[in-house]
């Protein structure tokens, strides 16, 4: 009746690991051809700094966190969790290398290769995670925001993909001024902002103790944001509908946040409101600048919408997944005596980590050279705090489990 | 049915762990001790309400072995063994362990909670047996 139905922690550490512990490096080389390099504003270099962000960090974190939250939500597992992370992560890496590479010094040749790779890693990751969602039998509104997110980045991955084959091929024509934003909004309207979305719902009020978002929110606003986002294709100013969900999205959860019952302060909470103000800041800029048109508006309302909203949250919640899923699996092999989840990393290094994060952000406004230094630094410390778990972990790998005094024979 | 009481147990529980870990925080070291036991036991009143009504009537149907339940048991296991450990901290007044602990314990508890939530709860709904009857018998059980 129930066959197929895993209750289990699959998939082992070491498959969303590899995603979550790579990330950094990407948004460190972004900081280093920010600082080292430069970019010419008009050029496809943005592009390929962007990428370097949004496929490098962004993309790769969440790929591993669905891995992570699809056995725990909707009771499936994927085939070979190991095998199969180990390709996507390979492939993606590839890829955004090539992809980051070949656009920022103009090497278009590598954007062929490139388009294979994501083609590849991407295409396997969203069919097979699509599939694994519609089959669920409960679709939560967690579940459905995720369906949608998916299927945003299915569309992000077609219409990307003809943009690349463009630049790579030489023939940008007439279409790419038009796919070029509908690539953008799908990705990340659709693909980061829906999952984001899903996830809070089951997040914010789990891990802080708040009530639940209500109930019609649950119920329509991923498809509100999704159906707009498609309006969005025939009419643009449908756009403005998506950013206002997504403002009132943002300061839902600050309300909720706010009235959180387990008072502690602690670190991840300044994540997150810090990437609810910046949200809710960059859709009003968005929307203002829907009618004006003016470039530093652009500028400003990208890097708080990216950088700001998306690697702020993905900050914090990595501080509560990985350190979790480390004791887990120790806890899992029969120990008692690991650290606690506080013990593995630090709190300093987590306050030192947020306040390099929060320049970086303020001066990606202002100074995005600059930035670069803080850019560096601060992921820098975001992979080792990362790495001191890890090593805990591995440690107890090691030693042989106490269960197996047990089993041996008298 | 079962799916509703259940859920809306796992919120009771959260909410009488916020104050504990207040307290921990604030090392108001007596007012802890004073919410530690109703915590301690409406975990235990719930687990013992699965592990001796729920499980095993859905076992029935579904079989023992390796299974879901099988792990649901086991986290049961690991949550009560944070929550005793949790417990020694707070008679040692040791503010770090304590709280260090208790974030341990609350996500394992909410991943527990969600699996609970959006699976197992499910299939019980769907399983042929007298859903009010069972719930009754659940409400009896001590901890």
């Amino acid at each position: 009746m129930f066959k197929g139905l895993s209750l289990d922690q699959a998939p082992p550490y070491e498959a969303p690991l590899r995603f979550f512990l790579t990330a950094p490096f990407f948004a460190i080389l972004g900081g280093a051809l920010l600082f080292f390099v430069g970019y010419d504003v008009s050029s496809p270099q943005v592009l390929g700094l962007l990428h370097l962000f949004t496929l490098g960090f962004i993309t790769l974190v969440m790929m591993g966190a669905m891995q992570q939250m699809l056995p725990v939500l909707v009771g499936v597992t994927f085939p070979n969790a190991l095998f199969f992370a180990k390709i996507i992560h390979v492939s993606v890496i590839v890829g955004t290398l090539l992809f980051g590479f070949g656009l920022f010094f103009e090497q278009f040749s590598f954007l062929a290769a490139a388009l294979v790779f994501l083609l590849f890693g991407v295409g396997i990751f969203s069919f097979i995670t699509l599939y694994k969602l519609l089959k669920a039998s409960h679709k939560s509104a967690t579940v459905w925001a995720m369906i949608l997110s998916v299927v945003s980045l299915i569309i992000a991955l077609f219409l990307g993909s003809h943009l690349l084959a463009s630049l790579g091929f030489g023939k940008v024509g007439e279409s790419f001024s038009f796919v070029l934003p509908s690539h953008g909004i799908f990705a990340f309207f659709g693909w980061v902002g829906l999952l984001i979305v899903g996830v809070s719902y089951q997040v914010i009020p789990m891990f802080y103790v708040t009530k639940d978002f209500d109930e019609n929110i649950k119920k329509y606003l991923s498809f509100f944001i999704f159906g707009s986002l498609v309006l969005s294709l025939f009419f643009k100013y449908a756009i403005i509908l998506t950013v206002l969900g997504y403002i009132y999205f943002g300061l839902e959860s600050l309300k909720l946040l706010e009235s959180r019952k387990r008072k502690i302060k602690e670190i991840t909470i300044d994540f997150w409101e810090m990437s609810v103000y910046s949200l809710v800041l960059a859709g009003a800029l968005f929307v203002g600048d829907m009618f004006i048109g003016n470039e530093v508006l652009e500028r400003i309302y990208s890097v708080l919408f990216v950088y700001g909203f998306v690697i702020s949250l993905i900050c914090g919640m990595l501080y509560k997944i990985v350190p979790f899923l480390a004791w887990f699996h120790i806890s899992s092999r029969g120990f008692f005596d690991m650290p606690t989840m506080k013990e593995m990393i630090d709190e300093r290094d987590l306050k030192i980590q947020f306040k390099f994060h929060t320049v970086s952000v303020l001066s990606l406004l202002i100074l995005p050279k600059i930035a670069g230094i803080f850019i560096i630094a601060s992921n820098i410390y975001l992979f080792l705090n990362l790495y001191k778990v890890l090593k805990i972990y591995t440690e107890y790998k090691a030693k042989p489990s106490p269960f197996d005094s047990f089993k041996k024979p008298a | 049915m079962i799916k509703d009481y259940m859920t809306h147990d796992h919120r009771e529980c959260d909410n009488l762990y916020a104050p504990l870990e207040s307290a921990i925080s604030e090392e108001n070291w007596d007012r802890a001790l004073e919410l530690y036991m109703p915590f301690k036991n409406a975990m235990l009143k719930h687990f013992a309400m699965e592990e001796e009504v729920l499980f095993p009537k859905m076992e029935e149907f579904m079989g023992g072995g390796e299974g879901p339940i099988h792990v649901m048991k086991m986290e049961h296991n690991q949550i009560r063994s944070i929550i005793d450990q949790l417990g020694e901290a707070i008679n040692e007044k040791n503010t770090q362990k304590a709280l260090g602990l208790g974030e341990t314990f609350m996500i394992l508890t909410q991943q527990h909670n969600m699996k609970e939530e959006q699976v197992l709860y499910t299939m019980a709904e769907q399983l042929p047996f007298d859903k009010e009857a069972l719930l009754e018998e659940m409400k009896k059980v001590e901890a």
